[in-house]
């Protein structure tokens, strides 16, 4: 049932931003793709394992760890460039970054291992780029009180997931090492943690619809 | 006792993170207010600057108008007048009545042209005060008989100071502009009340009023609200479609 509800939660923002897609800058317009790709994988992989095709769906989030790096970087890249300054070394990193990661699924850790380093080292990226941009922020103010802008409620969605699964990963590579079991309250942060996500994820689309309608980015 | 202890560290780990991450964006949005509203301070600040700027290289502009009009023009004129005085004195008895009017008429221009520059003068208020300058003003307009004007001054006790009275000449002046370009007003009424705690003009007519909410970003409303918040004053326009139009400036004189 709560997959059911995480789905429909990944649909419901993907309908939203594609029917205010030209509306959206183009920053949020790859956020819309990135929802709506998470969305395709989570399904198939669902529907896949429902058919007993396959056992887990692990494979299937190595590679969408691969996309979110790589969309990640780039909706950083034009937040970035929106506040000024010079923000060119945040494409190379973020190409680097995702051969690394995809070096890490192929070479160091198998297809059906899940988390992997490469999850620590997502959520260490968009948290970095997530308290640059607070600065960003901060030193140029917009004339929009904040709670208004779609701006803050991304990043801040990406600051509290990617904090939140950074531990969370880290604590169950760690369990898996000791060959324990993960404790139940944990699973409940992820879960709970990934609703809240898109949730904010949706109301930072529709906050940039707001500011788009009146002018504004 | 040790066990829990081991399965509880996690948990606490947990919690205090996301009490970290909870009050870290508390801080943030704290703190970003602040920045907000120091960025619409100092944005304030620096349109004032600007308006300031604006309104001293346009009160030097129409000095030299001003100076310009009175040493060329008016001199021209006098001369002319001089001129065509000499000739008069040479021309036949019944040719004298036409050249006689075209002297009253120079008589009349350099008259106009006089008045006309001390209009233009931003120094003329601080010599004679605010009150007198709109008086004077008003005695002007009255002559060319365009409207009805009236003109009240119930209250004379204290006058703002220069650079304010400057201000409020020029709004005045617009205002009285747009009543004579385009209200297509028969009757206009201009009310002073000057006390020792608050100035009060207002300006009304009995045109052909117009719609605020069409023409309330218009650039003239625009520049007279700005120069009613760059001196402190608080404006009231009342205006409706074929109901005249009621303008009020209210300063506060501390």
């Amino acid at each position: 049932m709560e997959y059911v509800l995480y789905l429909s939660l990944l649909l419901i923002d993907s309908i939203f931003g594609f029917y205010y897609y030209k509306r959206l800058n183009i920053a949020f317009q790859l956020l819309v793709q990135l929802i709506f790709i998470t969305f395709l994988f989570e399904s198939l992989s669902e529907l896949l394992i429902r058919v007993r095709l396959i056992n887990t769906n692990f494979p299937f989030y190595h590679v969408l760890q691969d996309i979110q790096l790589l969309y990640s970087g780039v909706i950083y890249f034009h937040l970035n460039k929106s506040f000024g300054g010079k923000v060119w070394f945040i494409i190379p990193s973020t190409i680097f970054l995702t051969f690394v990661l995809i070096g890490i699924s192929s070479i160091y850790q198998p297809y059906v291992e899940f988390p992997t380093f490469g999850s620590l080292i997502l959520s260490l990226f968009i948290i970095v780029h997530s308290l640059f941009l607070y600065f960003k922020m901060m030193i140029t103010p917009s004339d929009v009180p904040i709670f208004k802008q779609g701006t803050f409620w991304l990043n801040s969605a990406n600051f509290f997931f990617y904090s939140v699964t950074f531990l969370a990963f880290g604590y169950f590579t760690y369990v898996q090492e000791q060959n324990d079991q993960t404790p139940q309250w944990v699973t409940f942060l992820v879960k709970a943690s990934n609703f809240m996500f898109y949730t904010l994820y949706g109301l930072s689309m529709f906050y940039s619809t707001q500011l788009a309608r009146h002018g504004k980015h | 006792m040790e066990n829990i202890n081991e399965e509880s560290i996690p948990l606490i780990a947990g919690t205090v993170l996301l009490l970290f991450l909870v009050v870290f964006i508390i801080i943030f949005i704290i703190l970003y207010n602040k920045a907000q509203l120091q960025f619409k301070f100092e944005r304030q600040q620096f349109q004032q600057d600007l308006l300031t700027a604006e309104f001293e290289i346009k009160e030097q502009t129409l000095n030299n108008v001003s100076q310009e009009l009175h040493d060329n023009i008016g001199q021209i004129a006098s001369l002319l007048k001089i001129n065509l005085n000499k000739v008069i004195q040479t021309l036949p008895l019944s040719q004298r009545p036409i050249m006689n009017e075209s002297s009253d008429l120079i008589k009349q221009l350099i008259s106009d042209v006089k008045e006309t520059s001390t209009s233009l003068k931003g120094n003329r208020i601080t010599e004679i005060g605010l009150l007198k300058a709109i008086e004077q003003d008003y005695r002007r307009i009255k002559k060319l008989e365009l409207l009805n004007l009236e003109l009240e001054i119930s209250n004379s006790e204290m006058e703002p100071g220069n650079t304010t009275s400057i201000f409020l000449i020029r709004i005045y002046q617009e205002l009285i502009n747009n009543v004579l370009t385009h209200s297509q007003a028969t009757h206009a009424k201009i009310s002073l009340n000057s006390s020792r705690s608050n100035f009060t003009m207002t300006i009304e007519d009995n045109g052909i009023g117009f719609l605020i909410e069409k023409t309330g970003n218009g650039n003239g409303l625009k520049n007279l609200k700005e120069r009613c918040n760059t001196i402190g004053a608080r404006l009231n326009l009342e205006s409706y479609p074929n109901n005249g139009t009621k303008t009020s400036i209210s300063l506060p004189l501390v």
